[in-house]
């Protein structure tokens, strides 16, 4: 397509949208929120912009700036800021092209709560996964810290790029250089050789080796090589070996991601689920962390209750924290006579809910906060939490299984999950030690001779009463 | 200083292993650093306990059946007489100057609140491609008790203090319940009483891979948690 040709395209495309932005009321108060929203972000650098937008050849001054972007270059893919690649957003989420928002107000108001990538440099939920307590806008908060407290990628290291090209006066300075600095075979971090890189695609001329890696999702598909000053400190001691073991070789070796894919997914949610459940309790440890579900009638709620003020109730200085997948609000209640009671649904604590991932999460919280009691009653999670880890937490968290009689549903079939299958929880119960106090309200002697013999001690919770 | 090599059933590799921790040895007794070695077999096969009994230049042999590597790095500190310790295990290898730098570090440091880690592992093995493993460094990285909770970090080979070593007491290893591994435990147990764990820049080791996979990747690659009550908490 000739210059003419394509020019004359892109303002029919550009008349077409105009002419729908100014098109009625509507769409005039749209374009002045877009422009609103887009003012008061970081993400639209208007030096940045003005530059970018003269590199497509598109004529741009620093008045009108944003309205050029919303008219123009948002369709042309001009990027707004150094870590906002515009093209990038759109070919990464082929979901976006049929919207009728600019790309940036999209990750403004959606793009970022749904960890969307915008620049290849970014790794959302890597971000994420170095901000105690989350954030609303991964790249904001990214851009807000200071240089070094939060690296943008597992290879890009801040502080190894400040180290090899010297201090810059502020993050923005950093952030608009990173480009430029990486352009220019400097290494991101130990674990990236630009060079090698290069030579790895015979193509010395490789502009960004970095852009390029990461552009390409390569992440993990190739394995990147290490740094060669650090290689360099090694090299004689590497030769001395290979003279021994055959299998060694001098050169090129690849480095490796450092953790599995599932180690580092694990520590992401994991650690998010927890400062999510330690923004809510605070930094108090926890005496008694109780997980509960289907508890939605009165008969389940007292028979709470009751447990809180029998069994867990130890004054005031007492924080219980009260855990469920069922609608909280039924607690409130429960909540106001006992100040200490922190009443948790699971969406608080994380997004999407697996199999796994809530016994994990709490087995973990466990294990670092040192929960004294943790209480089971009637839970999926309950259930999947002592099945997996019961075992393993009980030498400083004594582990009570509150097991209530099963009722009826309307078919009359059992209700509850795990727990209507009794005896096969008893079986497992019962195979814990004597550390873990099962209370069981609803309780048959035959129950008890399918246990271990004597290992666990079972208490009745009307004993309690 | 004193050099800790642990062995099972290493074979004729276990050969290689003392001679790279006794070419380590050469390097810092050249720099005028005093070092002893200490062999423990635990439950040998008849190789490996032929190759340390049949060397020339083994010093002490602890002969244990203990079956469990915690257990012999723990006799193995307390019958230790260096001022600091350096584990390897009788399949892997040290780079030469690994003791030197090491040594050079904590005295540098002045803190015994160091275990100290080589920066780069190469793991290599028969019929497969050797790759590096950068450690990471507590000083420059933001590492918290989450991190070292869903991912062990660091390998069993380190170096540091002998007091540090017998506070810290590797925890019995439990392989049979399925995610028991002492080092991490211990990586966790002592980064929570505010040990650091840093890194030696010139240090390499070579971590030799089994077949079935190295346990740290085995470990990492496992869908549980690790085992951190096995801890000696209360």
């Amino acid at each position: 397509m000739t210059v003419r040709g394509r020019a004359s395209m892109i303002s029919k495309q550009i008349r077409k949208k105009i002419s729908k932005i100014f098109r009625d009321k509507r769409s005039r108060s749209r374009f002045t929120e877009f422009f609103k929203l887009i003012s008061q972000s970081p993400l639209f650098d208007e030096s940045f912009y003005i530059a970018s937008a003269n590199k497509f050849n598109l004529s741009v001054g620093h008045e009108g700036a944003i309205c050029h972007y919303i008219e123009i270059g948002d369709i042309e893919g001009v990027p707004t800021h150094p870590l906002f690649d515009t093209r990038f957003y759109r070919d990464n989420y082929p979901d976006l092209e049929t919207i009728e928002v600019p790309l940036l107000v999209h990750f403004l108001k959606h793009g970022a709560a749904e960890l969307r990538r915008t620049h290849p440099y970014v790794d959302p939920e890597y971000v994420l996964g170095q901000i105690y307590g989350g954030a609303d806008n991964y790249l904001i908060y990214y851009l807000n810290s200071s240089i070094g407290e939060i690296n943008p990628h597992p290879l890009i290291d801040e502080n190894y790029i400040v180290g090899q090209t010297g201090r810059f006066q502020s993050k923005h300075s950093f952030v608009s250089a990173l480009d430029h600095i990486l352009s220019e075979s400097s290494n991101p971090s130990f674990g990236f050789d630009t060079i090698a890189y290069k030579n790895l695609f015979g193509s010395p001329r490789l502009e960004n080796p970095v852009y390029h890696y990461l552009a390409a999702n390569k992440v993990g598909e190739i394995d990147r090589y290490v740094a060669k000053d650090l290689f360099l400190s090694i090299n004689a001691q590497v030769a001395a070996i290979a003279d021994q073991e055959n299998n060694i070789m001098l050169g090129e070796t690849p480095l490796r991601e450092l953790r599995a894919e599932r180690a580092v997914h694990n520590k992401t949610k994991n650690a998010r689920a927890i400062q999510n459940i330690s923004m809510y309790t605070g930094q108090q440890p926890i005496d008694h962390m109780v997980l509960f579900s289907s508890f939605e009638d009165e008969v389940a709620t007292s028979f709470l209750v009751r447990l809180l003020e029998s069994e867990i109730s130890c004054g005031d200085a007492c924080n219980i924290c009260l855990i469920t997948d069922s609608n909280p609000s039924s607690y409130k209640e429960m909540k106001r006579e006992h100040s200490s009671v922190i009443v948790l649904s699971i969406s608080d604590v994380i997004e999407e809910r697996g199999r796994w991932e809530m016994p994990q999460i709490i087995s973990l919280y466990i294990q670092i906060q040192r929960v004294s009691n943790l209480h089971i009653i009637e839970s999926e999670i309950g259930w999947d939490l002592l099945e997996k880890y019961g075992k393993q937490n009980q030498l400083f968290t004594k582990i009570h299984a509150h097991v209530p009689g099963y009722s009826r549903n309307s078919q009359g079939r059992k209700a509850g999950y795990a727990w209507s299958h009794l005896p096969e929880c008893k079986k497992y119960l019962t195979s814990l030690t004597t550390n873990c106090p099962i209370l069981i309200e609803d309780f048959k002697d035959e129950m008890r001779e399918e246990g271990s013999g004597g290992l666990c001690n079972i208490i009745l919770v009307s004993d309690l009463c | 200083m004193t050099v800790v090599v642990n062995l099972h059933r290493e074979g004729l590799i276990a050969k290689r292993a003392i001679e790279s921790a006794l070419r380590a040895i050469a390097v810092a007794e050249n720099h005028k650093i005093k070092c002893e070695m200490i062999c423990v077999l635990d439950s040998p096969d008849s190789v490996t306990k032929s190759v340390v009994d049949g060397h020339p230049k083994v010093g002490r042999t602890l002969n244990v059946e203990f079956k469990d590597l915690s257990k012999s790095r723990n006799l193995a500190t307390a019958e230790s007489s260096g001022r600091f310790i350096a584990f390897l295990d009788g399949d892997d290898l040290w780079g030469e100057n690994w003791l030197l730098s090491a040594y050079t570090m904590m005295i540098s440091t002045g803190s015994e609140r160091y275990v100290l880690h080589p920066k780069l592992n190469l793991y290599f093995g028969r019929g497969m491609e050797p790759y590096f493993w950068v450690h990471p460094d507590m000083r420059f990285e933001n590492i918290s008790l989450y991190d070292i909770a869903a991912a062990n970090r660091w390998t069993a080979l380190s170096f540091s203090s002998r007091n540090l070593y017998l506070k810290y007491k590797f925890p019995a290893a439990d392989l049979s319940f399925g995610f028991g591994y002492e080092d991490w435990a211990w990586n966790y147990q002592t980064m929570r009483d505010g040990i650091l764990h840093v890194t030696v820049d010139e240090g390499i080791h070579f971590i030799r891979r089994k077949r079935c996979g190295s346990m740290i990747e085995k470990a990492n690659n496992r869908l549980a948690l690790p085992m951190l009550s096995k801890l000696p908490f209360d």
